[in-house]
């Protein structure tokens, strides 16, 4: 079962400081990632929602070695990526790539198609011209855009085919695990829609395992085996689709899921500030069925039915 | 009714063919009224919206026909200085990115007192006391604080909520808002839709709201039309649309819904 494992996480935690003042006396932090503890298995699509500040970006960040942690680790097929050498973190950063949210930031808009694919491959040392432009159109057929495209630049390409362009830009190096960062955040519905196909097929044909990361929890329902929630830093939910959809044990998730369809007088408040953080559940503040308990006592995590687990000290029915 | 639109037509004008972007485009939106007005990218919404009070670039853009009747008379035939009694006082605008639509070298304070004096004449004193006010009603609840703010220090639902304190303190016939909450996280859309309902009922003011998301109209819209490539293709109450759509396009638009077709 060991070796199901593609990437691990322990005891995870990323603080940012916050200076103030000339001689930076009142040192305070911004705790963004707080001590998260699970696992990516090999070829699952794991799912991750949660709100603007919950610190879903920091985590993908630390996943992909672009931030150093403060506390715990991520194991990547079984290594810290945090004490590799040199060579190891190129070849694991070979196999771990991001897409972006914003399909128009992302793309540098002075470089031809075909070039912004190729670089990823320069970068890492493929410089044969006929294995790059085979590379490139095979990617580029991936997406399904047709090779025209690849003497274009990016403004002459919509949203949805920018977002293509940059799932091919990730496909490039050949990777294992692909972190996508609200892929279609930024997208109609209608494109939202083919985007998301388009990712279940190439996760198909390719056998990718994905972080898909979004504040909409019902996309994921759709393109997760299993769905994890973050609240401020923390975990407030983890288990198989299905479960969480059908039973979800945190009220949080609930909420969210009432957001996602657009139910009216059902989101009350808003987060509570991850610079000071409220004793006991850090939820507490915007739950309504907060008691005495939640102000004293720091829930942790339990597993309520096999693979689904909770941080509530009461879990709804 | 509030705002009649009839067959109206909105073209651009390029080296080429004119783009027919509202090509035949009839509405109407009654008194406290929220209609929907939803459909894809290009499909011609925003510039239906902007024909209502002519905000369209003289340039290379003309309506060329129809008639847009709003309160009883036709804004095509006013002149431009009857349409700045209109734009803003009585049809206001919110649009999609709240930081874009405020300037980032004045305050919130600022930003809005100008807006309320340029309508009516008022002190500066009264002016900024009603900025205040607007922003309560909004649902700021540190509105004295936000008014010293500058638009950066404002999260993305909180400028949102400080355009709408902007376009209500006029108290408009008609707000028209043009994807407000859609670079917004859906917990404080949840919260930006509660707001709008909150506001047609306290001030009777009619919505047209615009979306590409037909899950955005479902629980706040009373109508929903639904817009493609420059025609309505579908308009009805927003049960009877979501329920049984008469048109394959709104089918589609309803399967596209995230997690709509493991439900169904």
């Amino acid at each position: 079962m060991k070796e199901n494992v593609l990437v691990r996480v322990e005891a995870l935690k990323k603080y940012f400081p916050i200076e103030k003042g000339l001689f930076r006396s009142n040192a305070r932090e911004v705790r963004a990632v707080d001590g998260i503890d699970f696992d990516i298995n090999r070829d699952e699509v794991l799912g991750l929602a949660g709100e603007s500040g919950c610190g879903k970006s920091t985590l993908a960040r630390l996943l992909l070695a672009l931030l150093t942690p403060n506390e715990g680790r991520v194991a990547f097929e079984g290594r810290d990526i945090n004490t590799m050498d040199k060579r190891s973190l190129k070849d694991f950063r070979r196999k771990a790539q991001l897409v972006f949210q914003d399909p128009y930031g992302s793309l540098d808009p002075r470089m031809r198609i075909s070039d912004i694919l190729s670089e990823p491959l320069i970068v890492n040392g493929i410089r044969d011209r006929s294995i790059l432009s085979g590379r490139v159109r095979g990617s580029l057929a991936d997406v399904n855009l047709s090779p025209d495209h690849l003497t274009r630049y990016p403004d002459q390409f919509s949203g949805g085919e920018r977002q293509r362009i940059g799932i091919a830009r990730a496909l490039m190096t050949r990777p294992s695990f692909v972190v996508c960062d609200e892929p279609v955040s930024s997208l109609d519905v209608s494109i939202q829609a083919e985007i998301l196909k388009l990712i279940k097929e190439i996760r198909e044909s390719l056998g990718l395992t994905y972080l898909f990361i979004t504040h909409d929890l019902r996309v994921l329902e759709s393109i997760s085996d299993r769905v994890m929630v973050m609240y401020l830093g923390k975990i407030a939910e983890i288990g198989p689709t299905e479960a969480v959809y059908g039973r979800p044990l945190h009220p949080y998730t609930a909420l969210l899921l009432d957001a996602s369809e657009r139910k009216r007088g059902v989101v009350k408040g808003e987060p509570a500030s991850n610079i000071a953080l409220p004793s006991g559940c850090r939820f507490r503040t915007r739950c309504k069925y907060a008691k005495d308990r939640c102000v004293e006592e720091e829930p942790v995590m339990t597993e309520a039915e096999a693979g689904h687990f909770t941080s509530c000290h009461f879990r709804l029915k | 009714m509030l705002l009649e639109i009839k067959n109206l037509k909105t073209y651009f004008y390029g080296d080429k063919e004119p783009v027919k972007a509202v090509d035949g485009v009839s509405l109407a939106i009654g008194e406290g009224e929220i209609l929907a007005l939803v459909g894809e990218s290009g499909s011609g919404k925003s510039v239906t919206a902007l024909s209502v009070t002519r905000l369209l670039p003289r340039r290379n853009c003309s309506i060329e026909s129809g008639e847009i009747l709003f309160n009883g008379r036709d804004i095509l035939k006013l002149n431009e200085e009857e349409l700045r009694g209109i734009r803003g006082k009585e049809v206001a605008y919110v649009f999609q990115e709240p930081a874009t639509s405020l300037n980032p070298l004045f305050t919130v304070g600022f930003q809005l007192t100008e807006a309320i004096t340029a309508h009516r004449r008022v002190s500066k004193r009264a002016a900024s006391r009603e900025a205040v006010e607007s922003l309560e009603a909004v649902g700021i609840s540190s509105a004295e604080d936000v008014v010293e703010f500058y638009p950066h220090q404002l999260s993305g639902g909180m400028k949102q909520r400080a355009m709408i304190a902007m376009a209500v303190s006029m108290r408009p016939k008609l707000l028209i808002a043009d994807e407000p909450t859609t670079s917004l996280d859906v917990t404080i859309e949840a919260q930006i839709l509660d707001l709008l309902s909150d506001i047609r009922e306290r001030f009777g003011m009619s919505v047209l709201l615009i979306t590409h998301d037909l899950r955005v109209a479902r629980h706040t819209a009373d109508r929903v039309a639904v817009m493609r490539s420059g025609r309505i293709v579908e308009e009805g109450a927003v049960d009877k649309v979501f329920n049984s759509p008469s048109h394959s396009y709104t089918r589609m638009l309803i399967d596209c819904i995230p997690g709509s077709k493991e439900r169904h």
